[in-house]
């Protein structure tokens, strides 16, 4: 435990000392929220049926997704800090070290979770800040923010499974922005399932960003369920979290044993 | 298992990657308390040599134990004791130097005050503790590798392992690693196992030496007792002609060995006057011409040479210099 806290440690110090990824972090809710948010905004509130298709405005509707895209960005990254550290041999000196190996796992993805959930919570405030003119319910939100916890660790274990065979961070980008796509736009994060083709549809049934938007979304702002509800959404998220944890853990065997 | 004296004792470590058999069936004993130089060219096998007794590889077959305990069975309890610096620099180069020893110190489970105690100890013993707020990055070549001793040492390891630790360092960082390395010895007790190219490096600063070449162990012992069973000089001689046939007379003359290659003789001997002696009266009457003659004292390059035929060439592993006579000795 002491092992894995020294590590998630690590990775916070880390984060806060380096001013281009502070930047970047504060910088893209910014981006989702000012570019993307409110100046989509004005546009789709011209569109016939606006109002009742996103009910409190486009950016209380988008923020959440927006949210969620962020917290992504930030989940995969602790996959990037995993295989940075296996490329520049620090991951070595964790391993002839009396740490356990599941410490070196668990503190570098503890680290990615607590900044997606940090930019996440980021951009929420931002956009609550520019209007977005929710209500706050204690409740929904707890359950949202695990929920969003636990979709943070699920693509942070993925992330980390791809780290452990990536040959160089360019490939594990490459592979990286390939999957941003369709998790971006086969969900319901920027608009909503009613809008769209079904087949469409059937991809973002799929997606666990379409249940974790949805959990966010039912938490900020009243609206009707597109996919499980809330309770619905957090079994997919455990499930999905359990998955991708666990695909983190199996890849970790090809750099944490002895060959 | 013989465990009481050595540090680190292995018995026909055989390491195979695919086809390729990196180590071929090693027996090697670090005695406690030595400063022990694996040496040999790049690609001998010794990075997977310490990989294995560092934990980080298993033996294909063979065991070896290291401060008595099986590195395969109990690597835990290896690692406990064990303080390591890889070839490759592995060094977090956007945080402070105080901040890596720092959380390298909470892996070992450290309390607040204890850490800093122990990372003001290792800094001021490999002498950086005036650095510890700078940036890594900034750091030259000698001060990352004392950083990465000082990392080493924060578990006060009973044994210390340093991949090629001079690797890319100027003469004067390290010549000051290596006074840094003995004074910890001295003072902290400790077994230090190092790996090197660097023969002429070996010979100077260790105690023991084991040479590996083709992932075997072709002699170890003490550089000064490996290097006298080549005899008290060594004679060189470049000439034109049979060159052999003067070998074979300096044999018959005395010599412990000699070995012709690359158009010079070579021989190991007892007193390199009367050699010169045997040399100029053979080369008259075999119609030698003799181009350049010199003796120095044998050394490790010279051992090696003699076991291998060939130099230590890094960066050309596993190139054998075209051996053209046989070994007279």
């Amino acid at each position: 435990m002491q092992a894995a806290v020294a590590i998630y440690l690590k990775h916070l110090y880390r984060f806060v000392r380096s001013p281009m990824e502070m930047s970047a972090t504060l910088f893209l809710p910014v981006l989702l929220v000012g570019l993307f948010g409110v100046g989509m905004a004005s546009a789709v509130a011209s569109l016939p049926g606006a109002g009742s298709v996103f009910g409190q405005g486009y950016l209380a509707y988008m923020a959440p997704g927006a949210a969620v895209l962020a917290a992504l960005s930030s989940a995969v990254m602790g996959g990037a800090v995993l295989l940075q550290e296996r490329l520049s041999g620090v991951l070595r000196q964790y391993l002839v070290a009396p740490v356990p190996r599941s410490a070196i796992l668990a503190g570098t993805l503890g680290g990615a979770v607590t900044k997606a959930v940090g930019q996440a919570l980021l951009v929420l405030a931002l956009a609550a800040a520019v209007g977005a003119g929710w209500q706050l319910r204690p409740g929904p939100c707890a359950l949202a923010l695990a929920g969003l916890a636990g979709f943070a660790a699920g693509f942070a274990g993925l992330a980390a499974a791809l780290a452990a065979r990536a040959p160089s961070m360019a490939a594990f980008h490459g592979v990286l922005t390939l999957l941003n796509v369709p998790l971006l736009f086969a969900s319901n994060a920027l608009y909503p399932l009613a809008v769209q083709p079904a087949w469409l549809v059937a991809f973002a049934w799929l997606n666990p960003v379409s249940y974790v938007v949805e959990l966010l979304r039912l938490a900020l702002v009243a609206g009707p369920v597109e996919l499980l509800g809330p309770a619905g959404d957090v079994v997919v998220l455990a499930v999905f979290a359990a998955a991708g944890l666990a695909l983190g853990v199996s890849g970790s065997r090809r750099w944490a044993s002895p060959a | 298992m013989r465990t009481s004296q050595e540090a680190v004792l292995a018995e026909g470590l055989v390491r195979r990657f695919g086809p390729v058999t990196a180590l071929a069936g090693v027996d090697l004993a670090v005695p406690r308390g030595s400063l022990f130089a694996v040496v040999g060219p790049n690609g001998a096998g010794k990075t997977t040599l310490l990989s294995i007794l560092t934990t980080l590889l298993l033996p294909t077959a063979g065991r070896a134990q290291v401060l008595g305990f099986d590195v395969s069975r109990s690597p835990h309890e290896v690692r406990r004791r064990l303080g390591v610096a890889f070839q490759e620099l592995s060094l977090d180069l956007d945080l402070p130097g105080h901040a890596v020893l720092d959380f390298h110190a909470r892996l070992w489970g450290l309390g607040r005050s204890e850490r800093r105690e122990r990372v003001e100890q290792v800094a001021r013993a490999v002498g950086l503790e005036q650095h510890l707020g700078r940036k890594v990055a900034t750091y030259s070549g000698g001060m990352k590798r004392r950083l990465e001793l000082a990392r080493a040492l924060l578990g006060r390891p009973q044994l210390l392992v340093l991949d090629e630790p001079t690797a890319q360092l100027d003469p004067h960082s390290r010549e000051a690693l290596w006074d840094v390395l003995g004074r910890l010895r001295r003072e902290w007790e400790l077994t230090v196992l190092f790996s090197t190219h660097y023969l002429e490096e070996a010979e100077r600063v260790a105690d023991q030496v084991a040479i590996l070449d083709r992932g075997r162990v072709l002699a170890q012992g003490a550089p000064g007792a490996l290097v006298r069973e080549l005899g008290e000089e060594v004679l060189r001689v470049r000439a034109e002609g049979p060159l052999e046939r003067v070998g074979q007379e300096l044999q018959a003359a005395g010599a412990h060995w000699w070995r012709c290659q690359d158009g010079a003789l070579e021989a190991g001997v007892a007193s390199s006057g009367r050699a010169l002696a045997a040399v100029v009266e053979a080369a008259g009457r075999l119609g030698v011409r003799l181009r350049e003659v010199s003796v120095h004292r044998p050394s490790l390059h010279d051992l090696f040479l003699r076991l291998t035929g060939q130099p230590v060439q890094p960066g050309q592993p596993g190139q054998r210099a075209d051996q053209r006579a046989g070994d007279g000795g």
